[in-house]
């Protein structure tokens, strides 16, 4: 092996073993997007290392953490709860509960999905809020973003990307996390504006982030939805794969 | 990019893995599949009933069986748990990152590869990676924040290894080095440490602790692959 890839085989072991922090671990991240032998090799220092989680003994969670985690996941079948309720009331997003009905299965399979949608609500606001913070210094005029929004699994869990809408209807999709995508796989983005129930496809996005304008019948306030295709993204119109990320753009102007 | 959202990433474990590292599947934690926490502790010594197991499991769950998902939580959690209370150090933050991490795994479940294999080490990835992310952001967050020291292992820790084939060429690696660079490498997988945590609290100098590191797993590698 040479040099480099020695270098990046231990880059990768430190990063497995947890030793790196901060910018160091967020920089090994970044690299292993482009990087496809940084990705393997984590990959198997992953299962190199994986027999040492033995040595930790398992300690049974909580006995509240499945309903948590069906509650997070909208498998829960229990009628909304109160906290959910009035703010699903309260969004304006069509008749998803007919959507369900008529797609039957897949993301569109309704409930979990829409309560999720209603649940990010906090969260975005939460997000937008500590991006407001770190997005000083301000960038060129021409750049500021008018709008912004995380997308995050539709059923709860991290944030993948962020979006960043400008006034000309630009939107620069930009992630968070080290997205993996599987060989023969793309992600399609889809806006659905407010009060619409079919989303528009906005066309395949690079897992490292994009660039996209809005076609000049789409507008805000709308969902912005990563959903998992075939490559080459969906062939129908609609999303053939689960949505993966979700988030929600209020009015760009 | 903020970094006070990059941190909440979750790197998943790369699908395009090769197929031969199958053979460095782990099994350890399989056990009898329903849900009884009394059951937790036992471990398989068949790794590859285990890790098909885990993986038709993972399997259900991207096609949405939600069956499957919660014999996946009865057959896992107490595991993850114990790994995410670990690191976390604190039973909140790790009832977080145990909850993050099953929300993961059923949200991306589509993501795991079943050519791959190593589901039991993808699971463990999600969830280290989650508590390792919640529990730098919480020091980050609150300057001076402390989390509770951690006991030491017990000195038969190493032996816990031993309930697979894999474990077992770990630990015969592990115990190749000398037991204060072994105890580093411990240390940093269970407990998270960073390189400057494990600086502090072995008093010595940080450069020494990232060289010793890096020629620890030099030598772990050769010593697997020979």
């Amino acid at each position: 092996m040479s040099d480099t890839g020695d270098e990046r085989d231990l880059l990768a072991a430190e990063y497995v073993l947890g030793v790196l922090a901060g910018t160091e671990r967020e920089e090994v991240i970044r690299r292993a997007d482009r990087d496809d032998a940084l990705n393997r090799a984590i990959g198997a220092w992953e299962i190199r290392l994986a027999p040492m989680a033995a040595i930790v003994p398992p300690v049974a969670p909580p006995a509240d953490l499945w309903p948590r985690v069906e509650q997070s996941c909208g498998l829960t079948a229990a009628p909304l709860t109160p906290k959910a309720a009035p703010l699903r009331a309260s969004e304006p997003l069509g008749s998803p509960t007919r959507l369900g009905r008529s797609r039957g299965r897949g993301f569109w399979n309704a409930v979990g999905f829409w309560r999720g949608m209603t649940g990010l609500g906090f969260g975005l606001a939460a997000a937008i809020a500590i991006l407001a913070v770190v997005n000083r210094p301000a960038p060129p005029a021409a750049e500021i973003p008018v709008a912004s929004a995380v997308l995050a699994p539709p059923k709860g869990g991290a944030p993948a990307f962020v979006a960043e809408a400008a006034p000309d209807k630009r939107i620069v999709l930009k992630p968070l996390e080290r997205v993996a995508l599987a060989q023969g796989k793309d992600l399609e983005l889809w806006a659905l504006p407010d009060g619409e129930t079919v989303p528009k496809a906005l066309g395949v996005i690079s897992k490292v982030g994009q660039t996209v304008t809005l076609p000049a019948s789409v507008h805000a306030p709308m969902q912005l939805m990563v959903s998992l295709e075939q490559k080459g993204g969906s062939t129908t119109g609609l999303p053939q794969g689960p949505v993966l990320w979700a988030g929600h753009i209020s009015a760009l102007d | 990019m903020a970094s006070a959202l990059t941190g909440t990433g979750v790197r998943l474990a790369s699908p395009s893995q090769p197929r031969n590292m199958r053979s460095r599947q782990s099994a350890r934690h399989v056990r009898a599949i329903q849900g009884c926490p009394s059951l937790l502790t036992q471990r398989s010594g068949s790794r590859d009933d285990s890790d098909m197991e885990l993986t038709m499991l993972l399997t259900r769950c991207a096609s949405g069986d939600r069956a499957a998902f919660r014999a996946l939580y009865d057959n896992q959690s107490a595991r993850l748990h114990g790994l995410a209370l670990r690191i976390t150090r604190d039973p909140g933050l790790a009832a977080d990152a145990t909850h993050d991490a099953f929300v993961q795994v059923w949200n991306q479940a589509v993501r795991f590869d079943p050519e791959r294999g190593a589901a039991g080490a993808w699971l463990t990835s999600i969830v280290r990676y989650r508590a390792l992310d919640i529990t730098r952001r919480r020091v980050r967050e609150r300057p001076g924040y402390e989390p509770p020291e951690q006991e030491d292992d017990s000195p038969d820790a190493l032996a816990q290894l031993v309930t697979s084939a894999e474990g077992a060429a770990l630990r015969q690696c592990l115990e190749e080095l000398e037991p204060d660079r072994r105890s580093l490498l411990m240390m940093a997988y269970a407990d998270g440490l960073s390189h400057s945590e494990l600086a502090e609290k072995t008093a010595t100098p940080l450069g020494t602790i990232k060289s010793w590191i890096r020629r620890s797993l030099a030598s772990l590698k050769r010593c697997l692959e020979s």
